[in-house]
Parts: structure tokens; sequence; C-alpha cells
């Protein structure tokens, strides 16, 4: 089964240029300390607003702040945000995916209703709603993608679960007395790992994204702390004097989120179970 | 048919119950509930709105009571009054909606009438030079941060070759305009709000409608229409693309989510006056009747677009017609 | 009428190819019903469908061959060439009736297509309404004005293979071409649409061609057979004489599998006249045997089967067989 696997994923060079971007992109988000050629919060009034130099690779902010290392510490919000964020709608949308397809009745109605009004809420302003009662912070930019965005994937893991909850060997399992728990953990979700793992990398660069824009608008990372989406805001500020504030961090999230669709994209290729019996 | 949309309506009463539900939820999940709001987070409320807000969540009840009480008012559209202005939350979203529903509607009509010819030639001809360039902007279409996007075009059209307006709806000196300079200037300032905020929905749209497309072409009654002697246009353009528009139709009503939701972010970039910015506004002045008006109205609309969608839906599939 | 010489084609799946006819031939008479039998994978939906080109490009292709209609090849036809010959003179139905109507028109509308582009007389609408009504009774249903206004999923499976065979008759073809026209509905409705279609052919003076993995059906509707076993015709007879005195194994074995009518009907006690199965599988079509296709579940195999595939001899007058100990 691994074999196969890494044997088609291999061959999707598109899913493999994903995966290094990902994995360099995390080296540089651990060593960010030992990269970056400035301490990301060093400012220098004097030199603020200057456009790339050999010695600013990629110039300096309003505040004289090196922009290459405020990137590369930014690395480590988006990396941080697209996985927690998408680890709690993981959780969340699986676990009722798998309640509601799997006991189906009252419980699959409860739960798919829930999921209509979710699917109903502009995402984004809801996010926008609760981080205006809460405070802007990282942490709840964090606990709010993820909150608001398990209900499609729960869609998905029921529809999943549904077909699978009828093939022999979930039957069989069933009909051997074990306990409800033990089916869905042990039988159920393995048979529904792909479709979850293709939907998290593919949110991961949603997420990332989200973070980005909600950061933008203020109501995200909170300045000091470096993030793509708030030095963007400064960005914009000053648009017409300092190009690089407005090209660069937008580049930095291009590239990270396309690495993770295109990862996404692969995996669903690979993953195809009409392929992988092959 | 009008058993179905009679059906469709009655589903939408449970849909609404629970986004009143959740919308006052979230009112009560700030610390301390509303109570909280008056002192804590917005110290510029004046005392004679503090009452107005006490009464109008009638903060002394049990919360089944408060939840009726507030229940009961929005059914009159009753939001109360702004806390910045004292102006009635839904005069004030009213005269907001009509930009927002311009910007939406013509957002819609670009995606489809772009989107579904691209994923539709995509499809058949796939692998193509077509189809593989149409890949890749697909994939661009789907990572690039559209408020990013948004600054770049300002910054190309607005400022470098200074083509079009970057803020607003009109020109300053729009009332001295005739008609068509009128219309022509809101064209103009029409244009990179309206490609922004259809961007992410065309990059997803096109990729939708091809994989429906594709999905279409291998089905039986492609071959039998083939096997009819029918040219292949006609086989492509008459028998599979009606087909194929049978889910694009039904997302198109579901994508109207992400579009007022990204309205909030360009409204705000583009100095749109519309729902969204009076929204964003609001946030960051936390002027909660506003914010509460706002996304209840945005999710009102979201549930239009859907029974829009589902009665299309039932136009373009015999099957949901005649059952 | 209808010959196909030395087919072979080709069909690509995750960058393999497979050779899913392989020099296949055949010839159908004016007038004549020709069966051709063999388990699902054989090939013969392969053969139905390249004989109106109807392969889609990128799933495979006829690699070389010939298939002539009244002495003209149609694989070499131009596409416009081969539009006023497919559906026209020669229709096809599909096994499934449900998936073969487009679910968005209303059948009435499905045949009119037909009839239009077909047109030879230049109907008028009014006139078109009234043929297709014609059509409809042809096919026998009870209420043909109903029909005309329905959608596919309206109808029953029964019905829905009528509209199909409505509207392959509605051009006025000269060949029909069914492709397990039955195995998709209710044995009960299979029945109908076989005497149907008997019916139909000995009233228009078709000559068809059946595709069927049910020597019932051969046995009730054709007059000749050929079988098909892993892309290539191992026997080809009148269908008398293949069940009679069939003379490949795999054509016994098919036939052993059959109840015969007394059994069906009384459920054999007789526990030595077991229905027997062939034993072993179809061979997976990316990678056949060597040798005659049949042996390695052949029960008369012997070391001479292995190396190359037989030819097809004419043992008996217009009996052929592709087994090199046929006739021993």
């Amino acid at each position: 089964m691994w074999k196969i696997f890494w044997k088609r994923f291999r061959r999707n060079k598109l899913a493999m240029l994903g995966a290094f971007i990902i994995f360099s992109l995390a080296v540089v988000a651990i060593i960010a300390p030992l990269i970056a050629p400035f301490s990301p919060d060093q400012q220098d009034i004097l030199h603020r607003l200057e456009p790339p130099s050999g010695k600013h690779f990629l110039g300096t902010d309003d505040l004289g702040r090196d922009l290459l290392s405020r990137i590369v510490y930014g690395t480590r919000v988006s990396l941080l945000v697209g996985f927690v964020a998408i680890g709690i709608a993981i959780v969340i949308g699986s676990l009722l995916g798998l309640l509601s397809g799997y006991f189906g009745g009252w419980l699959d109605t409860v739960i798919m209703r829930f999921v209509d009004i979710m699917l109903c809420f502009p995402t984004f302003f809801l996010i926008l709603m609760v981080i205006a009662f809460l405070e802007p912070s990282i942490w709840n930019v964090m606990a709010v993608i993820g909150l608001t965005g398990w209900p499609s994937l729960t869609r998905l893991v029921r529809g999943e679960c549904l077909s699978v909850r009828e093939r022999e060997f979930v039957q069989a399992a069933r009909a051997l007395g074990l306990s409800n728990r033990r089916v869905m953990l042990v039988h159920l979700l393995p048979n529904v790992m792909a479709p979850i793992l293709v939907t998290a990398t593919l949110g991961i660069g949603g997420a990332i994204l989200t973070e980005s824009a909600l950061s933008f608008l203020g109501l995200g990372v909170q300045p000091p702390t470096a993030s793509w989406g708030n030095i963007l805001t400064a960005g914009k500020d000053y648009i017409s004097v300092a190009w690089w504030l407005s090209l660069f961090p937008g580049l930095a999230i291009l590239i990270t989120v396309l690495a993770y669709n295109l990862l996404g994209e692969g995996l669903r290729d690979v993953l195809d179970p009409r392929m992988m019996a092959e | 048919m009008l058993e179905y949309i009679a059906r469709r309506l009655l589903f939408m009463i449970p849909l609404l119950l629970g986004i009143t539900i959740i919308t006052f939820v979230v009112i009560h999940l700030s610390p301390g509930g509303p109570a909280d709001m008056l002192t804590g987070l917005s110290p510029k409320v004046s005392a004679e709105a503090k009452a107005r807000l006490h009464s109008l969540y009638g903060l002394d009840k049990p919360l089944h009571v408060q939840y009726w009480l507030w229940l009961t008012r929005l059914m009159r559209f009753d939001f109360g009054e702004s806390f910045k202005d004292g102006r009635l939350v839904i005069m004030k979203i009213l005269e907001r909606l009509p930009a927002t529903l311009l910007l939406n509607v013509l957002s819609l009509l670009l995606i489809f009438f772009i989107a579904l010819p691209i994923g539709i030639i995509s499809a058949v001809r796939q692998d193509s030079f077509f189809d593989k360039g149409m890949t890749v902007f697909v994939f661009l279409g789907f990572s690039v941060p559209a408020f990013w996007l948004a600054l770049l075009l300002m910054l190309l059209f607005g400022v470098f070759l200074g083509w079009l307006p970057i803020s607003g709806m009109h020109s300053v000196n729009f009332p001295y305009f005739s008609f068509w300079e009128k219309l022509w200037d809101v064209i103009k300032h029409l244009i990179l709000p309206v490609f922004i905020s259809a961007f992410g929905g065309l990059a997803y749209l096109s990729r939708y409608s091809r994989t429906s497309m594709l999905e279409v072409l291998r089905q039986d009654y492609v071959r039998t229409a083939r096997a009819k002697g029918l040219p292949e246009k006609k086989v492509i353009y008459r028998h599979a693309l009606r087909n194929a528009l049978i889910p694009i139709v039904t997302l198109l009503g579901l994508s109207l989510p992400a579009l007022i939701g990204g309205g909030f972010i360009f409204e705000t970039i583009f100095a749109w006056p519309g729902m969204g910015r009076l929204g964003y506004q609001a946030i960051m002045a936390r002027d909660y009747p506003v914010i509460m008006g706002v996304g209840v109205i945005a999710a009102l609309l979201t549930l239009l677009g859907n029974l829009i969608a589902d009665i299309t839906y039932a136009f373009v599939d015999p099957r949901i017609r005649y059952r | 009428m209808l010959e196909v010489k030395n087919l072979w084609v080709e069909f690509y799946k995750g960058g393999k190819i497979i050779q899913a006819l392989r020099d296949t031939s055949l010839i159908l008479k004016r007038n004549e019903v020709l069966g051709i039998v063999g388990e699902s994978g054989c090939g013969k939906s392969t053969l139905a469908l390249s004989i109106l080109k109807l392969i889609p490009e990128k799933e495979g292709k006829v690699v070389s061959g010939k298939i002539l209609f009244k002495g003209e090849d149609l694989l070499r036809l131009s596409d416009e060439k081969l539009l006023k010959i497919r559906g026209d003179r020669i229709s096809i139905i599909f096994q499934d009736p449900f998936t073969s109507l487009n679910p968005v028109f209303r059948t009435g509308n499905q045949i009119a297509e037909s009839l239009n582009l077909h047109n030879k007389q230049n109907l008028s609408s009014h006139q078109i309404e009234k043929e297709i009504i014609r059509l409809l009774e042809l096919v026998k249903m009870d209420k043909p004005k109903d029909t005309m206004l329905s959608y596919p999923h309206q109808l029953s499976g029964g019905m829905q293979q009528r509209v199909m065979i409505a509207m392959a008759l509605s051009s006025d073809p000269e060949i029909l071409i069914a492709d397990e026209p039955t195995t998709a509905l209710d044995v009960t409705i299979q029945k109908e649409i076989l005497n149907l279609l008997t019916e139909l052919q000995k009233r228009l003076g078709l000559s068809v061609v059946l595709i069927t993995h049910d020597f019932g059906i051969v046995a009730q509707t054709c007059q000749r057979v050929s079988v098909m076993y892993a892309g290539i015709i191992v026997e080809e007879a009148v269908t008398w004489e293949i069940f009679h005195n069939p003379l490949h194994p795999y054509t016994k074995g098919l036939l052993e599998s059959l109840p015969s009518r007394e059994e069906a009907g009384s459920f054999s006690r007789d526990e030595k006249r077991r229905l027997k199965a062939i034993p072993g599988q179809v061979p997976d079509p990316s990678n056949l045997p060597s040798g005659c296709k049949f042996h390695p579940r052949c029960p008369k195999v012997i070391e001479e089967c292995k190396p190359q595939e037989p030819r097809l001899r004419e043992i008996v007058q217009n009996h052929w067989v592709r087994c090199i100990r046929a006739g021993d």
C-alpha cells in the first residue's frame, strides 16, 4: 500500500514540487533566527522604506525593519495558523462526520442540519464577527478558522462513511460484536483517511489565505509580530512609494498556498481509490 | 413545481432559526455577554444607547426569553440603533444594500459567463494547450490572495497607468455628469472591484465546470447522441452541456456566501459604499447592533441565493421538476 | 451486407495498452440475426462500438482492419459521410436504456431529433409528431402520446428500451446492432423486448447483430452465432449446429453451464447433471496468455496449444473453429 502510494506520488511531479516547497518552508520556520539577516523587530528609523539593496535584500518597511527577516519570521505564523486551525477543523469535522455517517437516524439529521446552517453564513463574516467580540490575536484567529472550517469536511466524511459502512468488512466487524467506537476508529476511519488528507492539505492553504486576509484587515495577528498579512497592511499605506512592501509578502503567500494546493491536488490523484487498486 | 418550491421554503425555516440562534450565541460569546460590550470594549457608548441596548436584549431576563424577544425584533428587521450615529441599523443597511447587490450580481454574471465557457472548452479539448493553460490559471487563482491582487491591480491601473479609479463608486463631480457620463463613471469604478470579487469564483467555477463536463462526456447518453449520427458540436452543446449545467447552477448559488464574505475585504479595499464595508467599519468600531444586522442580512441573502439556486436547479433538471 | 475484416482494436488504460479485439472478422448477411456470444470483457461490446466508430479517441482506437458496409470501408469515411450512415442506415441500441437516454429531454424530443437528422422527405412538425406516434406504436407502447411527453426517468426500464428501439428505427435503418439489449432489464421484460426485436426484424427486414452473454437468447433469436473469447472469435456456425455440435471446448463449457429447458423448469434433482461452470477466470486483457488464449482453462489442453494461437479452420461445412484439437 505505502509502496504503491510512494511510487505513484513520486511520478506526480507537481505534487513533489509542492511537498518540497512545504518542507523547505517548514525548515525556514524552524531555523528562522539562523536565516534572517536581522532581528524582525529591529527598527532603524534612519533607513526606513529603503528599496531592495545588498544590505536589505528585500528592502525595509516604514519603521526601517528588514523586510526579508520579517517575511522569514512570518513563515512561522503561516505554518502555525495553517496546521493548528486545520487540525481543529479536521478533528471536529471527522468526528461529526463519522458519527453522522455511522449512526444515521436523528443524530445524522441534527448534525447535517447544523452543517447546513453553518454553510449559510458567509464564513469570512462569521470569523470577522467572532473576532470582533473577542480580542484579535493569533490564538483566536486559529481557533475561529478551525471552528468555522469543519462543516464541509463533515459532509465529505459522512458521505464516505455511508458508502464504506455498507461494505462487507464493516458489516462483518459489527456482526462480530465489536463496539461501535472500535468499528468507527479501526474500520471506518482508515477508509475515509484519503479524502480527509486531501481536504486537510487544501484547507491549510485556505487557512493561510484567511489568516493573511484577517491580519491585513487588522483583525488577525497583531503587530509588532510579523505576519505576511499585516506586512501587507503597511504595504497598502505606502503602495505608491514602496512597491516591495506590497509585492514580496504577497508572493510569499502565493507560493505557500500554491504549494499546499499542488500537494493537495496531487494527493487527490494519487489517492484516488480507482487508481490505487491497480 | 409549486410543491417543490413550497417544500424548499419550508426547509428554509429551520435554517433561518438556526442562523438566528448562532448569531445570538455569538453575541453572548463575548466575555460577559452583551452587557460587557457596554462598558469594557466600547467606552464611547452614550448612556442613552446603553439603556436602549439593555431593553433591546432584555438583559435581566432568562436566556430563552432574551432570545425570543430578540427574535421577534429580528422578524420586524428591528436591529436597534447604531452606536455611532444613533440611526436605525436597518436604514443604514438598506442604503448600502444596492451597491453590494450590484457588485455581487455583476460578479456572479462575470463568473458564470467566463468560467463556464473556459471549463467546457477545457473539458472538450482535454489535455490541449488551452486546457493546460487554464489549469495553471486555476491553480494560481486558488492560491493568490485576492486582496493582494487587488493591491497590485490598484497599483498598476490606478497609480502607474492611471486608467481606472481605485476607490468609491462615483467620481467627486458625479452629480454634474450627463446620464451617459454617469453610467461610464460607475462602470469605470466597477471594473476592478467586480473583477477582484469574481476572481476566486472564476477559478473555482472553471475547474468545477471542467470536471462536470468531463463527467457528463463519459455518460452513456452522450454515446447515444453520437450513435444517432449527430455531429459532434450538437452532441456537446446540446446533449452534454444541458446536463453539465445542472450541478454548476447549484454551485453558483452556493458560491454566494463566499462572494458576500469576500465583500467585507474587497469593499473595504476599494472603499465601495456597500454592506461589506459597513460591516467592516462596524467591526472596527465595535458597533454591535450594526454587526448583528449585517450578519443576519448577509445570511438571509445567502439563503435567498440558495433558494434561487434550488429553483433554477428544478428548471434545468426535469428529474426534480417531475417526480 | 456488413463485413468486418481482421479488426484490431487497442485500448489505453493506466499507461498500458490493452488489445481488446485481435484479428476479428465476421459477416452479416441480409435479413439475418447474427449472435455474438461471450463472457463480459471478451470484446463483444468493443466490436459493436467500433463498427460505428464510437470508441472515444482518448480511450482506444482501431489499429487495423476494415469494416465494409455495402463495399465501403466505414473506417476510411470522412466524418461527414460517416454521419450519414451512423444512426441512419446502421442503428445501435445499448445495454442500459436508463443511462442511454438523455435525462433532460422529453423522449418525444429525442426521437424527433433522430427523425429531423435523417429526415428524407422534409417532414413538417405535425408530420414529425405523427411519425413519433407511429414509431412508438410500432414498439408497442400503450400510450404513445403520453410517452412522447414524458422524460426518461418517468418510464420503466422496459419502456425506456422500447423508446431506444423506436429511436433506432426512426431512420428506417438496414442494420440494427443490439448490444446486450435486455441485460439490464427484469427477466419478464427481457422476453417481451426480445420478442419485439424478433418481430420487428422480420417485419422490417432488418439485419441484426445481437450481442449477448446468454446462449438462451441466442437459441431464441439468432440464425448464426459467433463465439468470442479474449478479443477473438473462437467458433462460428449456424445456431442449430453450435447447439448440437459445439466444437470448441469454450463453447462446450458455455453450453454446459446453461440449464436446459426441462431442467430449468424442474430444478434438477439429479445430482450428477449439475450445472458446470468453466473453471478459472477470464484472462486479464492486459496480460493475455500465450498461444490459444483459452488453454489455461481448457479441459483438453495439450502442449501444442501453448506456443501459437490456432487458426480458424472450417471443420464441418460453414462451421469454423479456432482450436487445434477440434475434429480429433
